[in-house]
Protein backbone atom coordinates (compact mmCIF):
# COMPACT_ATOMS: atom_id res chain seq x y z
CA UNK A 1 0.00 0.00 0.00
CA UNK A 2 3.19 2.58 0.33
CA UNK A 3 4.67 1.46 -2.24
CA UNK A 4 1.13 2.17 -3.90
CA UNK A 5 1.40 5.95 -2.75
CA UNK A 6 4.76 6.51 -3.07
CA UNK A 7 4.46 5.48 -7.15
CA UNK A 8 0.71 7.85 -7.16
CA UNK A 9 2.61 10.68 -5.45
CA UNK A 10 5.73 10.78 -8.15
CA UNK A 11 3.29 10.03 -10.79
CA UNK A 12 1.16 13.25 -9.49
CA UNK A 13 4.84 15.33 -8.76
CA UNK A 14 5.86 14.23 -12.76
CA UNK A 15 2.73 14.81 -14.78
CA UNK A 16 1.94 18.10 -12.82
CA UNK A 17 5.25 20.12 -13.01
CA UNK A 18 6.29 21.27 -16.65
CA UNK A 19 9.71 19.73 -18.00
CA UNK A 20 11.70 21.47 -20.74
CA UNK A 21 12.75 19.69 -24.00
CA UNK A 22 16.37 19.27 -24.80
CA UNK A 23 17.56 20.98 -28.02
CA UNK A 24 17.28 18.41 -30.14
CA UNK A 25 13.36 17.65 -29.03
CA UNK A 26 12.80 21.55 -28.94
CA UNK A 27 13.70 21.55 -32.53
CA UNK A 28 11.23 18.90 -33.54
CA UNK A 29 8.66 20.79 -31.32
CA UNK A 30 9.04 24.02 -33.51
CA UNK A 31 9.05 22.30 -37.24
CA UNK A 32 5.52 20.76 -35.74
CA UNK A 33 4.39 24.22 -35.00
CA UNK A 34 5.86 25.58 -38.45
CA UNK A 35 4.01 22.78 -40.12
CA UNK A 36 0.77 23.37 -38.58
CA UNK A 37 1.01 27.09 -38.97
CA UNK A 38 1.60 26.40 -42.81
CA UNK A 39 -0.90 23.65 -43.05
CA UNK A 40 -3.60 26.24 -41.26
CA UNK A 41 -2.83 29.02 -43.97
CA UNK A 42 -2.78 26.80 -47.06
CA UNK A 43 -6.07 25.20 -46.36
CA UNK A 44 -7.50 28.61 -45.61
CA UNK A 45 -6.25 30.50 -48.47
CA UNK A 46 -7.63 27.85 -50.38
CA UNK A 47 -11.40 28.34 -49.02
CA UNK A 48 -13.39 30.00 -51.63
CA UNK A 49 -14.54 32.70 -49.65
CA UNK A 50 -11.31 33.50 -48.40
CA UNK A 51 -10.34 33.72 -52.10
CA UNK A 52 -13.32 35.92 -53.02
CA UNK A 53 -12.10 38.34 -50.13
CA UNK A 54 -8.65 38.50 -51.38
CA UNK A 55 -10.00 39.54 -55.18
CA UNK A 56 -11.99 42.23 -53.36
CA UNK A 57 -8.87 43.32 -51.69
CA UNK A 58 -6.82 43.79 -54.76
CA UNK A 59 -9.29 45.59 -56.62
CA UNK A 60 -9.29 49.48 -57.25
CA UNK A 61 -13.37 49.90 -57.16
CA UNK A 62 -14.34 47.17 -55.37
CA UNK A 63 -16.91 48.56 -52.47
CA UNK A 64 -15.27 47.63 -49.75
CA UNK A 65 -14.48 49.30 -46.79
CA UNK A 66 -10.61 47.39 -46.05
CA UNK A 67 -8.68 47.50 -49.79
CA UNK A 68 -5.10 48.02 -49.91
CA UNK A 69 -4.22 51.25 -49.21
CA UNK A 70 -2.16 52.17 -52.73
CA UNK A 71 -6.33 51.81 -54.04
CA UNK A 72 -7.88 54.36 -51.53
CA UNK A 73 -7.90 57.93 -52.78
CA UNK A 74 -7.64 59.44 -48.79
CA UNK A 75 -8.29 58.25 -46.01
CA UNK A 76 -12.02 59.79 -45.78
CA UNK A 77 -14.45 56.73 -44.26
CA UNK A 78 -16.23 54.01 -46.23
CA UNK A 79 -19.59 55.74 -47.17
CA UNK A 80 -22.04 52.80 -47.17
CA UNK A 81 -25.09 55.20 -49.12
CA UNK A 82 -22.56 56.48 -52.25
CA UNK A 83 -21.69 52.19 -52.40
CA UNK A 84 -25.07 50.47 -52.25
CA UNK A 85 -26.04 48.60 -55.73
CA UNK A 86 -25.22 45.44 -57.45
CA UNK A 87 -21.61 45.21 -59.25
CA UNK A 88 -21.36 43.11 -61.37
CA UNK A 89 -17.46 41.58 -62.94
CA UNK A 90 -17.22 42.41 -66.26
CA UNK A 91 -14.01 40.79 -67.17
CA UNK A 92 -13.46 42.56 -70.47
CA UNK A 93 -13.18 45.68 -68.89
CA UNK A 94 -11.42 44.67 -65.67
CA UNK A 95 -13.39 46.58 -63.55
CA UNK A 96 -17.16 45.96 -62.23
CA UNK A 97 -20.42 47.33 -63.85
CA UNK A 98 -22.37 49.26 -61.95
CA UNK A 99 -25.94 49.74 -61.01
CA UNK A 100 -27.65 51.80 -58.19
CA UNK A 101 -30.60 49.37 -57.32
CA UNK A 102 -30.21 48.41 -54.06
CA UNK A 103 -30.28 49.50 -50.54
CA UNK A 104 -27.00 47.31 -49.68
CA UNK A 105 -23.89 46.40 -51.50
CA UNK A 106 -23.83 43.11 -54.04
CA UNK A 107 -21.32 41.91 -55.54
CA UNK A 108 -20.99 39.40 -58.00
CA UNK A 109 -18.24 37.59 -59.38
CA UNK A 110 -16.59 34.74 -60.47
CA UNK A 111 -13.41 32.43 -59.17
CA UNK A 112 -10.91 30.26 -61.19
CA UNK A 113 -12.98 27.15 -58.79
CA UNK A 114 -16.03 28.83 -58.14
CA UNK A 115 -18.85 30.04 -60.66
CA UNK A 116 -20.80 32.48 -58.64
CA UNK A 117 -19.52 34.59 -56.06
CA UNK A 118 -22.08 37.48 -54.19
CA UNK A 119 -20.43 39.20 -51.58
CA UNK A 120 -22.85 41.38 -49.91
CA UNK A 121 -22.45 44.14 -47.01
CA UNK A 122 -25.80 44.84 -45.43
CA UNK A 123 -25.13 47.14 -43.16
CA UNK A 124 -21.58 49.20 -42.01
CA UNK A 125 -22.43 51.75 -39.94
CA UNK A 126 -18.80 53.66 -38.86
CA UNK A 127 -17.42 56.49 -36.44
CA UNK A 128 -14.28 58.68 -36.19
CA UNK A 129 -12.21 58.02 -33.27
CA UNK A 130 -8.68 59.49 -32.35
CA UNK A 131 -8.27 61.55 -35.56
CA UNK A 132 -9.03 58.60 -37.49
CA UNK A 133 -11.54 58.56 -40.53
CA UNK A 134 -13.21 55.54 -39.57
CA UNK A 135 -13.94 52.51 -36.75
CA UNK A 136 -17.06 50.04 -37.64
CA UNK A 137 -19.20 49.95 -35.42
CA UNK A 138 -22.03 47.54 -37.12
CA UNK A 139 -21.20 45.34 -39.51
CA UNK A 140 -23.63 42.60 -41.54
CA UNK A 141 -21.78 40.89 -44.54
CA UNK A 142 -21.79 37.33 -46.06
CA UNK A 143 -20.46 35.63 -48.82
CA UNK A 144 -22.52 33.21 -50.87
CA UNK A 145 -22.86 31.27 -54.00
CA UNK A 146 -25.91 31.45 -55.04
CA UNK A 147 -27.48 28.19 -53.02
CA UNK A 148 -25.16 28.05 -50.03
CA UNK A 149 -23.57 30.92 -47.89
CA UNK A 150 -20.01 30.44 -47.42
CA UNK A 151 -19.43 32.94 -44.83
CA UNK A 152 -21.04 35.25 -42.24
CA UNK A 153 -19.59 38.09 -40.95
CA UNK A 154 -21.69 40.28 -37.72
CA UNK A 155 -19.56 42.92 -35.80
CA UNK A 156 -20.65 45.24 -33.34
CA UNK A 157 -18.12 48.10 -31.88
CA UNK A 158 -18.44 50.73 -29.36
CA UNK A 159 -16.20 54.25 -29.51
CA UNK A 160 -15.73 55.89 -26.24
CA UNK A 161 -13.85 58.94 -25.31
CA UNK A 162 -12.25 58.75 -28.91
CA UNK A 163 -11.12 55.64 -28.78
CA UNK A 164 -12.70 52.07 -29.42
CA UNK A 165 -14.05 50.87 -25.83
CA UNK A 166 -15.40 47.82 -27.31
CA UNK A 167 -15.56 45.26 -30.00
CA UNK A 168 -17.29 41.66 -30.48
CA UNK A 169 -16.59 39.86 -34.03
CA UNK A 170 -18.08 36.91 -35.07
CA UNK A 171 -16.82 35.08 -38.64
CA UNK A 172 -18.99 31.88 -39.20
CA UNK A 173 -17.97 30.37 -42.63
CA UNK A 174 -18.64 26.23 -43.19
CA UNK A 175 -17.98 24.44 -39.84
CA UNK A 176 -15.50 26.71 -38.36
CA UNK A 177 -15.49 30.15 -36.81
CA UNK A 178 -13.16 33.43 -35.63
CA UNK A 179 -14.37 34.95 -32.26
CA UNK A 180 -12.47 38.26 -31.37
CA UNK A 181 -13.56 39.75 -28.38
CA UNK A 182 -12.36 43.64 -27.00
CA UNK A 183 -13.03 45.77 -23.97
CA UNK A 184 -11.27 49.17 -23.02
CA UNK A 185 -11.82 50.72 -19.91
CA UNK A 186 -11.07 53.94 -18.34
CA UNK A 187 -10.43 55.12 -14.27
CA UNK A 188 -8.92 58.58 -15.00
CA UNK A 189 -5.57 58.04 -16.31
CA UNK A 190 -5.61 54.12 -15.59
CA UNK A 191 -7.09 51.52 -17.68
CA UNK A 192 -7.00 48.09 -18.92
CA UNK A 193 -7.31 46.25 -21.98
CA UNK A 194 -8.42 42.88 -22.91
CA UNK A 195 -8.47 41.02 -25.85
CA UNK A 196 -9.88 37.87 -26.58
CA UNK A 197 -9.81 35.91 -30.04
CA UNK A 198 -10.95 31.77 -30.75
CA UNK A 199 -10.50 29.87 -34.27
CA UNK A 200 -12.71 26.97 -33.57
CA UNK A 201 -13.01 23.99 -36.63
CA UNK A 202 -16.22 22.16 -35.70
CA UNK A 203 -16.02 21.57 -31.97
CA UNK A 204 -11.70 21.70 -32.15
CA UNK A 205 -10.64 24.72 -30.76
CA UNK A 206 -7.46 25.38 -33.19
CA UNK A 207 -6.31 28.98 -31.93
CA UNK A 208 -7.68 30.53 -28.15
CA UNK A 209 -5.72 33.61 -27.25
CA UNK A 210 -5.75 36.50 -24.47
CA UNK A 211 -4.26 39.28 -23.64
CA UNK A 212 -4.63 41.63 -20.61
CA UNK A 213 -3.12 45.11 -20.18
CA UNK A 214 -2.80 48.07 -18.21
CA UNK A 215 -2.85 51.25 -19.79
CA UNK A 216 -2.03 54.90 -18.70
CA UNK A 217 -4.05 56.97 -20.92
CA UNK A 218 -2.28 60.45 -22.97
CA UNK A 219 -3.09 63.41 -25.05
CA UNK A 220 -2.18 60.67 -27.95
CA UNK A 221 -4.47 58.02 -26.74
CA UNK A 222 -2.41 55.40 -23.99
CA UNK A 223 0.69 53.45 -23.80
CA UNK A 224 0.84 50.37 -22.21
CA UNK A 225 2.54 49.69 -18.57
CA UNK A 226 2.09 45.57 -18.51
CA UNK A 227 0.87 42.77 -21.19
CA UNK A 228 0.46 39.42 -20.04
CA UNK A 229 -1.03 37.22 -22.83
CA UNK A 230 -1.48 33.63 -23.20
CA UNK A 231 -2.11 31.52 -26.60
CA UNK A 232 -2.87 28.21 -27.58
CA UNK A 233 -1.64 27.85 -31.23
CA UNK A 234 -2.91 24.12 -31.94
CA UNK A 235 -1.14 21.71 -30.37
CA UNK A 236 1.15 24.67 -28.72
CA UNK A 237 1.28 27.76 -25.98
CA UNK A 238 2.76 31.07 -25.71
CA UNK A 239 2.65 32.68 -22.72
CA UNK A 240 4.10 35.94 -22.28
CA UNK A 241 4.47 39.12 -19.46
CA UNK A 242 6.00 42.54 -20.59
CA UNK A 243 6.67 44.90 -18.04
CA UNK A 244 6.69 47.67 -20.50
CA UNK A 245 7.17 50.53 -17.73
CA UNK A 246 10.58 49.25 -16.81
CA UNK A 247 11.76 48.91 -20.24
CA UNK A 248 13.67 51.69 -21.88
CA UNK A 249 13.38 52.26 -25.56
CA UNK A 250 16.42 55.00 -25.60
CA UNK A 251 18.83 51.96 -23.76
CA UNK A 252 22.65 51.38 -25.62
CA UNK A 253 21.39 47.90 -23.79
CA UNK A 254 17.81 47.81 -25.11
CA UNK A 255 17.66 43.72 -25.44
CA UNK A 256 19.02 43.56 -21.99
CA UNK A 257 16.48 45.95 -20.47
CA UNK A 258 13.66 44.53 -22.51
CA UNK A 259 14.47 40.47 -21.51
CA UNK A 260 15.28 41.43 -18.06
CA UNK A 261 11.30 42.83 -18.12
CA UNK A 262 9.35 40.53 -20.08
CA UNK A 263 9.36 36.54 -19.82
CA UNK A 264 7.63 34.89 -22.94
CA UNK A 265 7.62 31.01 -22.96
CA UNK A 266 6.85 28.22 -25.69
CA UNK A 267 5.35 24.92 -24.56
CA UNK A 268 4.24 22.04 -26.52
CA UNK A 269 0.93 20.78 -25.12
CA UNK A 270 0.75 23.64 -22.53
CA UNK A 271 3.14 21.81 -19.91
CA UNK A 272 6.49 20.38 -21.87
CA UNK A 273 8.79 23.50 -22.52
CA UNK A 274 10.42 24.08 -25.72
CA UNK A 275 12.12 27.81 -25.26
CA UNK A 276 12.02 31.15 -23.88
CA UNK A 277 11.48 33.68 -26.34
CA UNK A 278 13.97 36.70 -25.93
CA UNK A 279 15.43 39.61 -28.17
CA UNK A 280 18.82 39.45 -29.00
CA UNK A 281 21.22 41.00 -31.97
CA UNK A 282 20.70 39.16 -34.97
CA UNK A 283 23.91 39.75 -35.95
CA UNK A 284 23.89 42.15 -39.28
CA UNK A 285 24.15 45.64 -38.71
CA UNK A 286 22.92 46.44 -34.96
CA UNK A 287 19.88 44.69 -35.93
CA UNK A 288 17.22 43.26 -33.42
CA UNK A 289 15.71 39.87 -33.68
CA UNK A 290 13.89 37.51 -31.32
CA UNK A 291 15.73 34.33 -30.81
CA UNK A 292 14.48 31.20 -28.76
CA UNK A 293 16.79 30.44 -26.18
CA UNK A 294 16.75 26.44 -25.26
CA UNK A 295 17.24 24.73 -22.59
CA UNK A 296 21.38 24.25 -22.77
CA UNK A 297 21.11 28.01 -23.76
CA UNK A 298 21.68 27.83 -27.27
CA UNK A 299 20.22 30.99 -29.23
CA UNK A 300 18.65 30.50 -32.61
CA UNK A 301 16.48 33.32 -34.80
CA UNK A 302 12.82 32.42 -34.00
CA UNK A 303 12.20 32.64 -37.71
CA UNK A 304 14.67 29.99 -38.78
CA UNK A 305 12.51 27.31 -37.40
CA UNK A 306 9.09 29.29 -37.62
CA UNK A 307 9.21 31.08 -41.03
CA UNK A 308 5.90 30.62 -41.60
CA UNK A 309 5.55 33.52 -38.30
CA UNK A 310 8.14 35.82 -40.74
CA UNK A 311 5.98 35.10 -43.65
CA UNK A 312 2.55 36.50 -41.79
CA UNK A 313 4.36 39.05 -40.00
CA UNK A 314 5.88 40.60 -43.08
CA UNK A 315 2.75 40.15 -45.23
CA UNK A 316 1.22 43.57 -43.35
CA UNK A 317 4.40 45.47 -44.74
CA UNK B 1 3.70 66.44 -39.55
CA UNK B 2 5.36 68.14 -36.71
CA UNK B 3 6.95 66.32 -33.88
CA UNK B 4 8.38 68.10 -31.26
CA UNK B 5 10.76 66.02 -28.80
CA UNK B 6 10.82 65.36 -25.33
CA UNK B 7 13.71 64.67 -22.64
CA UNK B 8 15.89 62.13 -23.43
CA UNK B 9 18.40 62.77 -20.93
CA UNK B 10 20.01 63.93 -17.58
CA UNK B 11 19.36 67.48 -19.86
CA UNK B 12 15.88 66.82 -19.93
CA UNK B 13 15.65 66.96 -16.15
CA UNK B 14 16.57 70.45 -14.96
CA UNK B 15 14.54 72.88 -14.24
CA UNK B 16 12.69 74.53 -17.76
CA UNK B 17 12.87 78.20 -17.62
CA UNK B 18 9.57 78.54 -20.12
CA UNK B 19 10.34 82.44 -21.01
CA UNK B 20 13.90 81.74 -22.09
CA UNK B 21 12.39 78.85 -24.83
CA UNK B 22 10.47 78.70 -27.98
CA UNK B 23 8.03 76.75 -26.38
CA UNK B 24 5.60 79.78 -24.54
CA UNK B 25 1.62 79.15 -25.05
CA UNK B 26 0.92 80.91 -28.11
CA UNK B 27 3.98 80.12 -30.19
CA UNK B 28 2.89 78.70 -33.47
CA UNK B 29 4.37 77.48 -36.86
CA UNK B 30 2.52 78.24 -39.71
CA UNK B 31 3.08 75.20 -42.04
CA UNK B 32 3.26 75.03 -45.77
CA UNK B 33 3.34 71.50 -47.81
CA UNK B 34 5.11 71.85 -50.85
CA UNK B 35 4.44 75.37 -50.72
CA UNK B 36 0.80 74.94 -50.07
CA UNK B 37 -0.75 75.98 -46.64
CA UNK B 38 -0.94 73.60 -44.52
CA UNK B 39 -2.07 74.78 -41.04
CA UNK B 40 -0.34 75.69 -38.42
CA UNK B 41 1.04 73.97 -34.63
CA UNK B 42 0.23 75.70 -31.41
CA UNK B 43 1.68 75.60 -28.52
CA UNK B 44 -1.46 75.45 -26.19
CA UNK B 45 0.16 74.35 -23.14
CA UNK B 46 3.58 74.33 -21.08
CA UNK B 47 3.97 72.47 -17.78
CA UNK B 48 7.60 73.47 -16.92
CA UNK B 49 8.97 72.31 -20.38
CA UNK B 50 6.01 69.63 -21.11
CA UNK B 51 3.95 71.02 -24.16
CA UNK B 52 0.90 70.04 -25.50
CA UNK B 53 0.58 71.17 -29.36
CA UNK B 54 -2.01 70.79 -31.63
CA UNK B 55 -2.27 70.68 -35.52
CA UNK B 56 -5.02 70.53 -38.15
CA UNK B 57 -3.81 67.35 -40.72
CA UNK B 58 -6.48 65.91 -43.20
CA UNK B 59 -9.54 67.67 -41.71
CA UNK B 60 -8.62 66.29 -38.32
CA UNK B 61 -6.94 67.89 -35.32
CA UNK B 62 -4.38 66.18 -33.87
CA UNK B 63 -2.05 67.00 -30.30
CA UNK B 64 0.88 66.21 -29.89
CA UNK B 65 3.13 66.53 -26.65
CA UNK B 66 6.44 67.24 -26.12
CA UNK B 67 9.38 68.82 -24.28
CA UNK B 68 11.25 72.16 -24.83
CA UNK B 69 14.15 73.43 -23.36
CA UNK B 70 16.24 76.27 -24.23
CA UNK B 71 18.86 73.10 -25.38
CA UNK B 72 16.64 71.17 -27.21
CA UNK B 73 13.17 69.73 -28.27
CA UNK B 74 12.46 66.34 -27.24
CA UNK B 75 9.01 64.09 -28.26
CA UNK B 76 7.13 61.67 -26.87
CA UNK B 77 5.49 60.12 -30.19
CA UNK B 78 6.51 56.94 -30.05
CA UNK B 79 5.76 56.43 -26.35
CA UNK B 80 2.27 57.39 -27.15
CA UNK B 81 2.69 60.28 -24.50
CA UNK B 82 4.46 58.54 -21.76
CA UNK B 83 6.88 61.23 -20.17
CA UNK B 84 9.10 58.67 -18.65
CA UNK B 85 9.96 57.57 -22.33
CA UNK B 86 11.23 60.81 -24.01
CA UNK B 87 13.35 60.42 -27.12
CA UNK B 88 15.48 63.32 -28.70
CA UNK B 89 14.42 65.27 -31.60
CA UNK B 90 17.74 67.89 -31.85
CA UNK B 91 20.25 69.23 -29.20
CA UNK B 92 21.20 72.21 -30.45
CA UNK B 93 25.11 71.69 -29.18
CA UNK B 94 24.76 68.32 -30.81
CA UNK B 95 27.86 67.87 -33.78
CA UNK B 96 27.83 66.29 -36.68
CA UNK B 97 27.19 62.17 -35.79
CA UNK B 98 25.69 62.73 -32.91
CA UNK B 99 22.62 60.05 -32.65
CA UNK B 100 20.22 58.91 -30.90
CA UNK B 101 17.63 56.03 -31.32
CA UNK B 102 14.61 54.93 -29.64
CA UNK B 103 13.65 50.93 -29.61
CA UNK B 104 9.77 49.70 -30.92
CA UNK B 105 9.68 46.20 -30.01
CA UNK B 106 12.50 45.19 -32.40
CA UNK B 107 12.76 48.10 -34.45
CA UNK B 108 15.44 50.80 -33.94
CA UNK B 109 14.22 54.37 -34.87
CA UNK B 110 17.43 56.29 -35.52
CA UNK B 111 18.33 59.82 -34.90
CA UNK B 112 21.20 61.17 -36.74
CA UNK B 113 22.79 64.94 -36.65
CA UNK B 114 23.98 64.80 -40.66
CA UNK B 115 24.75 68.78 -40.93
CA UNK B 116 25.32 71.57 -38.89
CA UNK B 117 25.63 74.97 -40.24
CA UNK B 118 28.48 77.68 -39.85
CA UNK B 119 26.74 80.49 -41.64
CA UNK B 120 23.59 81.44 -42.62
CA UNK B 121 22.80 79.26 -44.93
CA UNK B 122 19.01 78.03 -45.02
CA UNK B 123 16.14 80.40 -46.27
CA UNK B 124 14.15 80.87 -43.71
CA UNK B 125 11.34 84.10 -44.62
CA UNK B 126 12.93 86.99 -46.04
CA UNK B 127 16.61 86.16 -44.67
CA UNK B 128 18.88 83.32 -43.97
CA UNK B 129 19.52 81.22 -41.12
CA UNK B 130 21.93 78.46 -39.93
CA UNK B 131 20.32 75.08 -39.02
CA UNK B 132 21.13 71.54 -37.11
CA UNK B 133 19.98 68.95 -39.11
CA UNK B 134 18.91 65.52 -38.03
CA UNK B 135 17.79 62.50 -40.02
CA UNK B 136 15.17 60.04 -38.60
CA UNK B 137 15.42 56.61 -39.78
CA UNK B 138 11.91 54.69 -39.20
CA UNK B 139 12.42 51.00 -40.40
CA UNK B 140 9.39 48.95 -42.36
CA UNK B 141 6.85 47.88 -39.90
CA UNK B 142 7.48 50.57 -37.14
CA UNK B 143 4.48 51.09 -35.23
CA UNK B 144 3.34 54.66 -34.91
CA UNK B 145 -0.20 55.33 -32.38
CA UNK B 146 -1.17 52.01 -33.34
CA UNK B 147 -0.49 52.21 -37.39
CA UNK B 148 2.55 50.91 -38.98
CA UNK B 149 4.15 54.05 -40.06
CA UNK B 150 4.48 55.18 -43.54
CA UNK B 151 6.91 57.28 -43.65
CA UNK B 152 10.63 56.13 -43.37
CA UNK B 153 12.66 59.32 -43.45
CA UNK B 154 12.45 62.50 -42.47
CA UNK B 155 15.31 64.86 -42.58
CA UNK B 156 14.60 67.87 -40.17
CA UNK B 157 16.37 71.22 -40.19
CA UNK B 158 15.73 73.18 -36.66
CA UNK B 159 17.36 76.54 -35.91
CA UNK B 160 17.61 77.52 -32.19
CA UNK B 161 15.91 80.45 -31.70
CA UNK B 162 12.87 79.41 -34.22
CA UNK B 163 12.74 76.03 -34.02
CA UNK B 164 11.49 73.63 -36.72
CA UNK B 165 12.23 75.11 -40.26
CA UNK B 166 11.73 72.47 -42.63
CA UNK B 167 11.36 68.90 -43.02
CA UNK B 168 12.03 66.04 -46.24
CA UNK B 169 9.26 63.10 -45.55
CA UNK B 170 10.39 60.48 -47.34
CA UNK B 171 7.00 57.87 -47.65
CA UNK B 172 7.31 54.22 -47.85
CA UNK B 173 6.31 54.54 -51.97
CA UNK B 174 9.12 56.98 -51.94
CA UNK B 175 6.95 60.30 -52.18
CA UNK B 176 8.76 62.81 -51.34
CA UNK B 177 7.47 66.12 -49.31
CA UNK B 178 8.77 69.41 -48.14
CA UNK B 179 7.12 71.39 -44.89
CA UNK B 180 8.31 74.19 -45.03
CA UNK B 181 7.34 77.14 -41.82
CA UNK B 182 7.34 80.28 -40.44
CA UNK B 183 7.10 81.10 -37.23
CA UNK B 184 6.27 84.03 -34.37
CA UNK B 185 8.82 81.73 -31.96
CA UNK B 186 11.74 84.68 -31.02
CA UNK B 187 8.96 87.49 -31.60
Amino acid sequence: MKNRIIVFATSLFLFSCSSTYNKEDAVRSLKVLNSDIVNFLNVSSELPEFQAIKFLYNQANSPIPFKKSKFKLDNSAFNMENERGTYIWNPELNDFDFKKDKDFIDVRFQLANTENIFFQILNYESVAYSSKPDFPTKIIAKIHDGTNEKLVINHVGKVEDNLPESMETTIKGDGYDLNIRFKRTRNFENGTIAIYCTINKGIITLIDSKLLAKINYSQQGFYYKNIEFESQIFNHTIRGVIDYEHIEPTSTSYAKSFNENAKIELFESSNIKVGDIILASSGVNDLQEFKIEFENKDRVLLKEYLPALDKMYNLKY
Amino acid sequence: MILIGVLACDKTEDAVAVEETIGQVGTYWRMYLDNSNAGEVTINENNAGDIVASFTYDGSVHTVEAKITSNGIYDYVYSNGDKSKPFTLVEFDANVGDKWEYNVGNKKVERKVVRKSVTDDVEYGFYYVKTIDVEETIPAGTMVNGTASNIKKILWKFNHKFGFIEADITTTDDTVSKITSLTNAGD
